[in-house]
């Protein structure tokens, strides 16, 4: 899962961005909001966490950009104001939730997986495919009603996969939801995990699209 | 005690009793009609000072029955009826105080509120950072994350320190009995000895040039040592590394001048008019001041009726701060 952290603030940003992934999350993190009205245009996120008092462009206008572009990704704002006005027109400008600083973080993560399922068209909150059944709240992968282990980063993976049956997704895609720009990894660590994933799961559901990606098959 | 009204209230019943028994008297010993005359009109004209003294005392009484009906944040003005003109410059200038009182309150107020505002957010990074430590079992994470809790920690107890700061200047004016003869060039040497390891640390270079001062000006010490600190601290933070701090004190014009000039990276054009309000932070550079140290700055400056201005050095990058404390203070 992929998503865009745009807060200005430092001590607050770091944090936010080190407690998410620690959930599982790729965090992408903005601290202007020029720079975030670019990156909304050119990469795609599951969701986007917007702070409101942003330097260069303030929250809302992002938000009005957005929207007015047809751009529908869910979009939670954080921000100190929380006058009812404040509430009501950060609402009304498109954004899907509302969170006062300070928030909890186990509050914002389920919030978070709320507005996820919702954008994926889900009410429920496990996903199942075939004999294989996810559980993003709990991080759990049970097959065939049996709990099998698998890391935060193959969870990750898994989840993207299953999510889009059917559709092939490139390298690059599926690298971009499990790894964040700073993060230093070897080109082939995708087939490693994809590899050791067929191997737990027993899934020759998931297909290698030669020179282009993989693809689970549609069920 | 007796006021000055119930004291002529009372002589003139005196004088009014009097001249009733001067008429009874005269009535008995068949005085001219003149002395009827004279008498009725003399107590004629005391009844009537009598009500309109009495009207006024009225006045004033429920004046106070208003004030004295009034709970604690009722500040408005005190309403103009009719009431004699003796007691208008009272009534007035206790209208003028319920104002400036109103403004006051108002004010702190909205202080308050912004100060709120302005924890949030170091607030918010201290409840993530914490749940950050809790969430991983991995030492050294942990580790990390409460470090990073108590840099958050410094930073709102610095927010506050400046807070408490800003809401003790309130009272905008000075007493006179907290006035001194200042030697600006030795609190500014004070000052800059505190700051000079920080600086060094950062590798910043901190400098002072000050002149023999001839001219006298009076203040408080306390606040302009406040206003040098908040200065130096706000050059020394917003430097980098190899960026020089030059602190000059000099005499011009029947003004004594402190002047901070940085070679650090400045402020943007666009930006300079609004560094003096209060919890404006230039946004975008990484360092956790509280937005307040240029309106604190202001503030004590205004106290000592003077001004600070703000420019860009001619070449090179940085900020030149000059504050101007006029002799005849």
């Amino acid at each position: 899962m992929r998503l865009l952290l745009v807060e200005d603030d430092e001590l607050l940003g770091d944090a936010i961005k080190i407690g998410l992934s620690q959930f599982g999350y790729v965090v992408d993190w903005i601290k202007d909001g020029e720079t975030a009205r670019f990156v909304t245009k050119t990469e795609s996120f599951e969701l986007i966490i917007l702070d409101l008092g942003l330097p260069k462009l303030s929250g809302l206008q992002i938000l009005k950009h957005l929207r007015s572009s047809g751009d529908r990704t869910p979009v939670i704002i954080l921000t100190a104001r929380e006058s009812v006005e404040s509430r009501i027109e950060g609402l009304d400008t498109g954004a899907d939730d509302y969170m006062v600083k300070p928030f909890d973080l186990s509050e914002l993560n389920a919030r978070i997986r709320a507005l996820i399922r919702r954008s994926q068209g889900r009410a429920d909150t496990t996903f199942t495919y075939r004999n294989v059944t996810i559980d993003p709240a709990a991080h759990s992968v049970m097959v065939n009603n049996e709990i099998i282990n698998v890391p935060r980063r193959e969870f990750a993976l898994l989840q993207k996969l299953l999510e889009n049956s059917g559709i092939v997704l490139s390298r690059e895609q599926l690298m971009q939801s499990v790894y964040g720009w700073d993060e230093d990894v070897d080109s082939n660590v995708l087939e490693v995990h994809i590899h050791n994933l067929r191997k737990k799961l027993n899934a020759n559901y998931i297909r290698t699209i030669r020179g282009v990606g993989y693809m689970v098959e549609k069920e | 005690m007796k006021s000055s009204l119930q004291r002529i209230l009372l002589s003139h019943l005196f004088l009014t009793i009097l001249f009733a028994l001067l008429l009874i008297t005269a009535n008995y010993f068949d005085f001219e009609p003149i002395v009827y005359s004279i008498a009725s009109l003399f107590i004629i004209i005391n009844i009537y000072y009598r009500y309109i003294i009495a009207k006024g005392l009225s006045s004033i009484n429920s004046i106070t029955k208003e004030l004295a009906n009034r709970a604690p944040n009722h500040l408005e003005p005190v309403s103009i009826k009719s009431y004699p003109s003796e007691i208008k410059p009272v009534v007035n200038e206790l209208n003028r105080l319920l104002a400036r009182l109103k403004e006051g309150f108002e004010r702190e107020k909205r202080f308050a509120a912004d100060a709120a505002h302005e924890l949030r957010t170091p607030l918010a990074a201290l409840k993530v950072q914490a749940q950050v430590a809790l969430n991983t079992h991995d030492v050294a994470e942990k580790d990390a994350a409460l470090e990073k809790l108590i840099t958050s920690v410094n930073r709102g107890t610095h927010i506050v320190q400046q807070l408490l700061t800003m809401s003790k200047l309130f009272p905008d004016v000075i007493k006179q009995s907290d006035l001194e003869d200042i030697d600006l060039a030795k609190i500014a040497r004070e000052v800059l000895a505190v700051h000079a390891p920080h600086a060094l640390e950062k590798k910043i270079q901190l400098e002072l040039d000050a002149c023999h001062q001839t001219m006298h000006f009076k203040g408080n010490p306390t606040t302009i040592n406040i206003l040098i600190n908040n200065l130096i601290d706000n050059a020394i933070r917003y430097c980098q590394e190899n960026n020089e701090i030059f602190v000059r004190t000099y005499e011009k014009k029947k003004s004594v001048i402190l002047e901070v000039r940085d070679t650090g990276p400045g402020i943007p054009k666009a930006l300079r008019s609004r560094v003096f309000e209060r919890f404006f932070r230039v946004l975008g550079n990484k360092s956790q001041g509280s937005g307040l140290g240029l309106s604190i700055v202001k503030q004590i400056c205004e106290l000592h009726n003077g001004k600070v201005t703000l420019k860009a050095p001619k070449k090179g990058t940085g900020v030149i701060i000059s504050v101007f404390f006029p002799c005849d203070f």
